[in-house]
């Protein structure tokens, strides 16, 4: 009996007050380890701070070349493949590993992973091969292909945490409490596998090295390599695109909206709206996506037939974004006050609808003629961060102001920090991807008249000093939320929470409803 | 012994982040100096002045608000 009397102070003790166990979003909070999750979510912050300065770096030296006096391992040529493969592999693919750790054990109804240890060392091995790819590239070891720059032991390393992650996932997935599958879930196991398809045929992981005799030649081979395996060849080119292209196919846009599945019914209390609009972009996305990627090619003499089959595939792609767009903006109806009062809503569902038109931007130019005057223009690099920075990074910071006072049982140190980090990025990045934008049309069209390359560079500098301004905005939100998680972590913010709401009380002019985030 | 490894840990992460957002805000302003055409001496010594203040400022503040 008086273990009964003691149980709800216990739980108190534990758990916080009633109150507590509500977050922002008014979920109740149960305990869950998030042991695995926890590391990749950090590492994440932590590599998006390292990866945008990288993105930093790169923009100034467009500005002032001799920035940094000729050190060879912070050229531009070093440093780029650096920011770019840093955003996709260090960034956004360990704050996904980090959400696909938090939300399936929940979807699936156990109480962890299959095994949280081994998602954990699986974090410390994916950041050992990403300093590995930076140390190697640095020092000019590089196979020179966009977006698989980092040499064969690097990513041979990177496929074995993968395997182990997916793993982790079908084991868990098996044994599930709940037996019918979200289609979160459907995307948690499909597009893993995809990836792992992609990344071994795409970096023709076969071959290490083609055309040594031995084993200390093949070595050597392998850190030496210009190019991808298949040689400088069209061939390699189009083996290349197609990889990089499943990238966001395969990868970034189905977790977008594996996790937009789950969040947003989440927070909003909702239901899905339709089952049906979900096995539409499921396998829509699964047959239209892995053919488009040739549209990079679009200007190179490829075969006709597959510039035809990436152009139509653009274009149909469209179907699946758009049954997934209604999906969710149909989950949303009547339910978009919280999009001001739910910052991380606001994050989700500002990626969403820079998703939305990436996905739009991107079928238009798939279509020849407006490839022809975009083609290597800074309008393709708008392009490219609309959808890794607008869509896929907005989701992220999102995600990550949601999980994590969810796992640590306790309110977000700052709402107002996150708010001031909404704002940053968002300012940042709108006048980043206008700047670009601009730049590309005004590349395009000079180009087309025939004016000389030495000639269009002092009209486009203005642009780029530009663009480092918005970039360094970008980059000093991800340092906001750095300092906000961490504050979080380590300060007692239920006791500062209960102290704001006591304040807030006893203004005269307070009304019974807690401040937006509280 | 674990406890002092890991306040060394957590201090190493706080040096870091803190070193990069001073790198940031360090370029942009050599960006911003140079594109106003300030002869390249006055540009740099500002620019590594600015990200010291910036370094330092940073860590202070941390410091203050939580015993790492």
């Amino acid at each position: 009996m008086a273990q009964q009397q003691d149980h709800p102070s216990r739980v108190q003790a534990t758990f916080g007050s009633a109150y507590e166990r509500m977050t922002s979003i008014g979920q109740f909070v149960e305990a869950w380890p998030d042991h695995a999750s926890r590391i990749w979510i950090f590492s994440s912050i932590i590599w998006l701070g390292v990866v945008d300065l990288f993105g930093m770096i790169i923009a100034s030296e467009l500005t002032s070349p001799n920035l940094f006096g000729g050190t060879a391992w912070l050229e531009f040529g070093r440093v780029r493949p650096l920011h770019v493969n840093g955003v996709i592999f260090a960034w956004l693919t360990m704050m996904y590993w980090g959400a696909i750790f938090y939300v399936l054990p929940r979807l699936v109804g156990t109480r962890h992973m299959w095994s949280e240890r081994l998602g954990y060392w699986c974090a410390w091995l994916w950041n050992l091969s990403f300093l590995l790819g930076i140390f190697t590239v640095m020092n000019g070891y590089t196979t020179g292909s966009e977006y698989r720059e980092f040499i064969w032991p690097v990513t041979a390393l990177q496929l074995i945490v993968w395997v182990l992650n997916i793993f982790n996932v079908l084991m868990t997935v098996q044994m599930r409490v709940v037996r019918p599958l979200y289609v979160t879930v459907w995307w948690f196991i499909a597009s893993p596998l995809w990836l792992a398809a992609d990344i071994f045929i795409g970096h023709v992981m076969w071959r290490p090295c083609p055309t040594a005799g031995n084993l200390s030649a093949c070595l050597a081979e392998m850190i030496n390599t210009p190019s991808g395996a298949l040689g400088s060849s069209l061939n390699d080119a189009m083996v290349e695109w197609w990889m990089s292209h499943n990238l966001f196919g395969l990868w970034l846009t189905p977790m977008l909206i594996a996790l937009l599945y789950y969040f947003v019914p989440r927070i909003t209390n909702t239901p899905l709206y339709s089952h049906t609009l979900s096995l539409i972009s499921f396998w829509g996305m699964a047959f239209f996506y892995t053919g488009l990627g040739m549209h990079h090619l679009l200007q190179a003499p490829i075969p006709g037939w597959v510039k035809s089959i990436s152009t139509f595939s653009s274009i149909m792609l469209l179907v699946p974004v758009f049954a997934f767009g209604i999906n969710i903006w149909l989950t949303m109806r009547g339910n978009w006050d919280k999009f001001f009062t739910n910052l991380p809503l606001r994050f989700l569902m500002t990626g969403f609808i820079f998703y939305i038109l990436v996905n739009v931007q991107g079928s238009f130019e798939a279509i020849q003629p407006f490839n022809q005057m975009t083609h290597f223009t800074n309008f393709v690099v708008a392009h490219a961060h609309l959808a890794l920075l607008g869509a896929f990074t907005f989701l992220g910071m999102g995600v990550i102001d949601y999980i994590i006072p969810q796992i640590y049982r306790k309110p977000m140190y700052s709402w107002s920090l996150t708010n001031w980090q909404y704002w940053t990025i968002t300012i940042g990045f709108i006048g980043f991807f206008l700047v670009l934008t601009m730049v590309g049309f005004i590349q395009g069209q000079m180009w087309a008249q025939g004016v000389p390359e030495v000639n269009l560079l002092p009209v486009i500098h203005p642009y780029f000093v530009g663009r480092a301004v918005f970039g360094a905005m970008i980059v000093i939100s991800g340092f906001i939320q750095a300092y906000n998680i961490w504050m979080t972590i380590r300060v007692d913010t239920r006791a500062r929470s209960r102290q704001a709401v006591r304040q807030h009380m006893q203004h005269p002019l307070a009304s019974t409803v807690i401040p937006a985030g509280e | 012994m674990t406890r002092v490894l890991n306040n060394l840990g957590q201090w190493i992460v706080v040096v870091i982040m803190a070193g990069m957002m001073a790198a940031t805000i360090g370029l942009l302003m050599y960006v911003v100096l140079d594109a106003l055409r300030t002869p390249v001496l006055i540009t740099s010594v500002v620019s590594w002045v600015v990200t010291a203040v910036v370094l330092v400022w940073t860590v202070r503040m941390v410091a203050q608000r939580v015993h790492v």
